[in-house]
């Protein structure tokens, strides 16, 4: 009997300790959620390995905090994410709701995200312009939050000279966002009641488009663009009382379309040897240092410039200084508003009203005067047309240019291009110098009338007699621009007598790559050249083309002898604009499949060096290309490579461009191929065999190699090192040596940096700084600075030591 | 009516109750006030730290850029043990002395009371340790150059190899007179009355 109580005793003790769950049983509890949506609505308590419909209770589940989330229906938008507590023994309920926005575009209520990230679409964009010499990295990455369906942007950065913390955006309690109306010097905030005189210059040319909007009750027809007539009047009223209304606080930044971060430094080396710029950047100096010594800028796709300081405290933040709207931004959102009033739209659709990436640049404004310009384009720009449902609800995959459609009252296309000038890099010191879009708002006298009773109208607006008379030639060549996802390139020509130019590469209304050569103070053209190229919008979308200028032979300053730029067509070229010349057509790429030739399409910034070839000096040009190959799984599908050029070798060549195919001897690793006299190139892979490699950062030059930093998947091989791999490859471009570095079980994300010890510093997707001293590869670091008389002082770096 | 004991003891407890969040809330809020005001007075003091040890580096700036005709060059040999600071700094000190007829490291004591102290030291980068250890202490090593044209030379100067793509983040140029460039590390260190410490340092290049 004893031995029998002994025994159920043991039985008991034993189940305890196998079956705890049953001892803990009492600190369990539940969840239930009820949704107000469609039917296909569901929710998860366990990150989506269980869904579950609306009302269903969970199963029994410990105490503790779950985040609730909840999947993605079409043609609706999914509610945020929710943090619930589980009690003891309690059923923790809540209501959520599916929003529908009617027969258009889904968004959130809060307008700050976008539908995709654009590297969901093309993977390596946007990324960072590979930086040199300098200390601080900032980049972005794709942020989910606040719905289950719909894709933000978050920015992060790290200070090199402080630590090698990975910071993150703090939105300041009180937000300063900008706009520009056409009377103010100075942008005002969104509630600011006070406006001054204009100074600056802009531009609108009407877009010519008949019957441009049918309404049907009351049926009304309205050309070009009236939004002076009542009905639509009131739209633009509603958008702007839409931007005053909502605040960005809390939320994420946008989509950053094809547009990458720049930091920018009160300095720029390139400019030292120009009279008075010295004494400018020294005075930007103490200005800086107010938001720790840089500002991060940042534009996304619902139409804003972001500005960041990197405060200097270590509370692993970093915060937003202001966000300025663009004219030709601005101007977009009545589309948006026209959109959503008549599709009956609930929400406001999102318009993508800035995706390119900024140029910022100082430029000479009169004897020894300079200004800091912030420019660019604002991007794919719109066929005066709305995403489709799908295109919201999409979350992977890059289809979303085909989605786009076209509503049948609406023809055309819009397109902007400005420069805000930040010498003043304060919220009430920013200004929008110049701004040039092809939406005309009113008639005859812009949209002021709409936003404001301000005087001294100084708008400038054309009219279809002028443009076609040719009276102003100095603007009306904007009305050819459909898009420019392309970084604009800054310098001068001439000598004692400097021009400043912009030259920005587009898309034409003839479907061709066209350059647009513009007075960076004014937005003046100068000139443009279309190139007998055609130009495919699509292909452009996913893999914008790339120009870049480089500093000539003997020369430190951005004088423009040498712009290259590689079209999405697969054509590189070399333009002399200091020479006046024609741009040369060099070289064209493309890549075959199953005996069907294709364009090959660069996929990151570019650089340039010169290197010395049996006793001479040339000049090489390095970037990085992607194209596909038959086959999938086993070294099939999409591709890169690096592509290296001669150029002095390939301009000597009689019979220019030089067409080539390339990647048809790639497989091996590590290793450069000749594909003619002037290119080879080397596949970016780990190994062979379906286990590629994307570039993370521009390729660059240091001190006589050519490095590029690559990541990518590792299926086959070595177990121990399948899955993601980040490498770098530091190739020496004379002999074709490659060296090389893997981390394995890690993905490199968000660009490179070089800092001015020479240590290359790479973030990785789990939070982690890779850095990499290139003195290890036998690598110094270059000189910065310095001047051409006995006592010029130049300076190597500055940082804060504790 | 008449008023309840029970309710009227009620009522005592309720009004010593709220005194007594109301107590606690007060001391709180002053807490609070008392830690704001704390810390905008170290951020001010952060300022005049920043302040103060900035303008020390642009002293050694200008006083380096004014006697730089006359400094020796030629690569320096470090002597004696390279792991200990208080041998190798003094041995990479220009030969330059301030208004004052200091030798390097200078005092500087001009912003009290706010600031107690600056001390500017300034190094020369072109030596050698004969090893490659490494120690914070150690300036980065830069060798003179010449600085002259797009081939440059040993000094990091040239164009050769070096990326040329014209952008701000690309913090590289390329000298084009005649001379010679001089890599100095100017180090700064401003402290206050209170002990708290703040230090810049900067790499600058000058051509001889």
């Amino acid at each position: 009997m004893k031995k029998r109580a002994f025994l159920f005793a043991g039985i008991i003790l034993l189940s305890m300790c196998l079956f705890p769950l049953e001892s803990s049983s009492a600190d369990q509890g539940y969840i239930r959620i009820y949704i107000n949506g469609p039917s296909e609505a569901r929710w998860s308590y366990n990150g989506g390995l269980t869904w579950l419909s609306s009302g269903v209770r969970s199963p029994r589940i410990s105490v503790g905090t779950y985040t609730v989330t909840f999947n993605s229906v079409s043609g609706w938008v999914s509610p945020s994410s929710l943090s619930l507590q589980v009690t003891k023994n309690k059923t923790t309920e809540r209501t959520v709701t599916y929003q529908q926005g009617g027969g258009g575009a889904q968004v959130p209520d809060k307008w700050t995200v976008w539908a995709q990230p654009s590297y969901q679409g093309s993977e390596y964009s946007p990324l960072v312009f590979t930086l040199v010499n300098r200390n601080i990295l900032a980049w972005v990455e794709s942020d989910k939050t606040p719905t289950a369906s719909v894709w933000g942007s978050t920015l992060k950065m790290v200070d090199f000279s402080r630590s090698e913390s990975i910071r993150q955006v703090e939105f300041p309690g009180t937000q300063r966002y900008l706009y520009s109306t056409q009377s103010n010097a100075v942008m005002n905030t969104l509630d600011a009641n006070v406006k001054t005189t204009m100074t600056d210059t802009r531009f609108v040319i009407p877009e010519l488009v008949q019957s441009w909007l049918t309404l049907a009750n009351p049926v009304e027809t309205i050309a070009n663009q009236q939004f002076t007539n009542s009905t639509v009047g009131a739209w633009v009223t509603s958008w702007i009382s839409f931007l005053k209304t909502y605040t960005k606080a809390g939320l994420p930044l946008s989509d950053t379309g094809h547009a990458s971060p720049v930091v920018t430094w009160p300095d720029n080396a390139w400019l030292n040897g120009l009279p008075g710029f010295t004494t400018f950047s020294d005075g930007l100096v103490a200005t800086y240092a107010n938001y720790g010594g840089a500002i991060i800028f940042l534009p996304t796709t619902d139409g804003i410039i972001h500005a960041f300081g990197v405060d200097s405290d270590s509370d692993g933040y970093f915060a937003e200084l202001w966000g300025a709207m663009p004219l030709s931004s601005f101007l977009f959102g009545v589309y948006q508003e026209m959109l959503k009033q008549t599709q009956s739209l609930t929400l406001h659709p999102r318009i993508p009203t800035l995706g390119a990436p900024i140029l910022i640049h100082d430029v000479e404004d009169g004897q020894g005067g300079w200004v800091r310009l912030l420019a660019g384009a604002t991007g794919e720009g719109v066929n005066l047309s709305v995403k489709r449902a799908a295109a919201w609800d999409t979350e992977t995959g890059r289809s979303v240019s085909s989605e786009l459609g076209d509503p049948g009252s609406v023809d055309g296309h819009a397109a902007g291009v400005f420069a805000l000038d930040i010498t003043d890099p304060a919220y009430n010191g920013i200004k929008q110098r110049w701004s040039v879009t092809n939406i005309d708002l009113g008639g005859g006298d812009g949209f002021l009338d709409l936003v404001s009773s301000a005087t001294s109208n100084a708008w400038t607006k054309t009219s279809y007699s002028d443009i076609n008379s040719g009276s102003l030639p100095s603007f009306a060549g904007y009305r050819t621009l459909v898009m420019s996802l392309s970084r604009p390139v800054a310098g001068y020509t001439g000598d004692s007598s400097r021009v400043w130019h912009m030259v920005l590469l587009g898309i034409d209304t003839g479907n061709k790559f066209r350059l647009y050569n513009i007075n960076p103070l004014t937005g003046e053209l100068i000139g443009t050249t279309q190139l007998n190229e055609i130009a495919a919008s699509g292909t452009e979308i996913d893999f914008p083309s790339k120009i870049g200028a480089v500093a000539a032979w003997g020369e430190s300053t951005p004088k423009l002898e040498e712009i290259y730029f590689y079209l999405s067509n697969g054509s590189f070229y070399a333009w002399d604009l200091d020479a006046g010349t024609a741009p040369q057509s060099l070289l064209n790429l493309e890549y075959r499949v199953s005996s069907v030739y294709y364009n090959a399409e660069v996929v990151q910034e570019f650089d340039g060096t010169f290197l010395e070839v049996e006793g001479e000096i040339h000049r090489f040009i390095a970037f990085v290309i992607r194209l596909e190959k038959a086959g999938e799984g086993q070294g099939g599908g999409t591709i890169y490579g690096a592509i290296l050029i001669d150029v002095t070798k390939l301009q000597s060549q009689s019979s220019l461009p030089e067409s080539l195919v390339i990647g048809g001897s790639w497989g091996q690793t590590n290793v450069f191929n000749t594909e003619s006299e002037s290119v080879s190139s080397m596949y970016l892979a780990e190994q062979m065999h379906g286990n590629e490699s994307y570039p993370v950062s521009a390729p660059f030059f240091y001190d006589g190699k050519l490095i590029i930093t690559a990541t990518g998947y590792i299926s086959t091989g070595n177990p121990s090192q399948r899955g993601y791999y980040g490498k770098i490859f530091i190739v020496d471009p004379l002999t074709g040596d490659v060296q090389t570095e893997t981390a394995y079980g890690t993905r490199f994300v968000g660009g490179a940096l070089v800092d001015e010890s020479g240590v290359l510093r790479i973030p990785t997707a789990d939070g982690q700084i890779l850095s990499y001293d290139l003195a290890d590869y036998g690598l110094d670091v270059p000189g910065s600075g310095g001047g051409a008389n006995p006592g010029d002082v130049g300076t190597i770096y500055w940082k804060m030591t504790n | 009516m008449k008023r309840q004991k029970g309710k009227r003891g009620f009522a005592l407890i309720s009004v010593l109750v709220i005194m007594l969040i109301l107590t606690f809330m007060s001391a709180i809020i002053m807490d609070l006030t008392l830690n704001a005001h704390s810390t905008s007075m170290e951020m001010i003091q952060d300022k005049k730290l920043y302040n103060a040890a900035q303008s020390g580096i642009k002293y050694g700036v200008s006083l380096l850029r004014s006697n730089i005709d006359g400094l020796a060059s030629g690569t320096i040999d470090i002597t004696g043990s390279v792991s200990t600071k208080d041998n190798v700094l003094p041995q990479l000190r220009p030969a330059i002395t301030n208004g004052s007829g200091q030798s390097l490291p200078w005092t500087i004591t001009s912003f009290a009371p706010a600031v107690s102290a600056v001390e500017v030291d300034v190094l020369d980068c072109d030596y050698s340790t004969g090893g490659t250890d490494y120690y914070s202490f150690l300036p980065p090593v830069r060798a003179a150059g010449s600085a002259g044209g797009g081939g440059g030379s040993s000094g990091g100067l040239s164009q050769i190899g070096t990326s040329g793509y014209l952008d701000p983040n690309r913090n590289i140029t390329f000298l084009s007179g005649s001379g010679t460039s001089r890599f100095f590390v100017v180090r700064s260190t401003a402290t206050s009355v209170g002990g708290r410490t703040l230090s810049i340092e900067t790499m600058v290049v000058i051509t001889q």
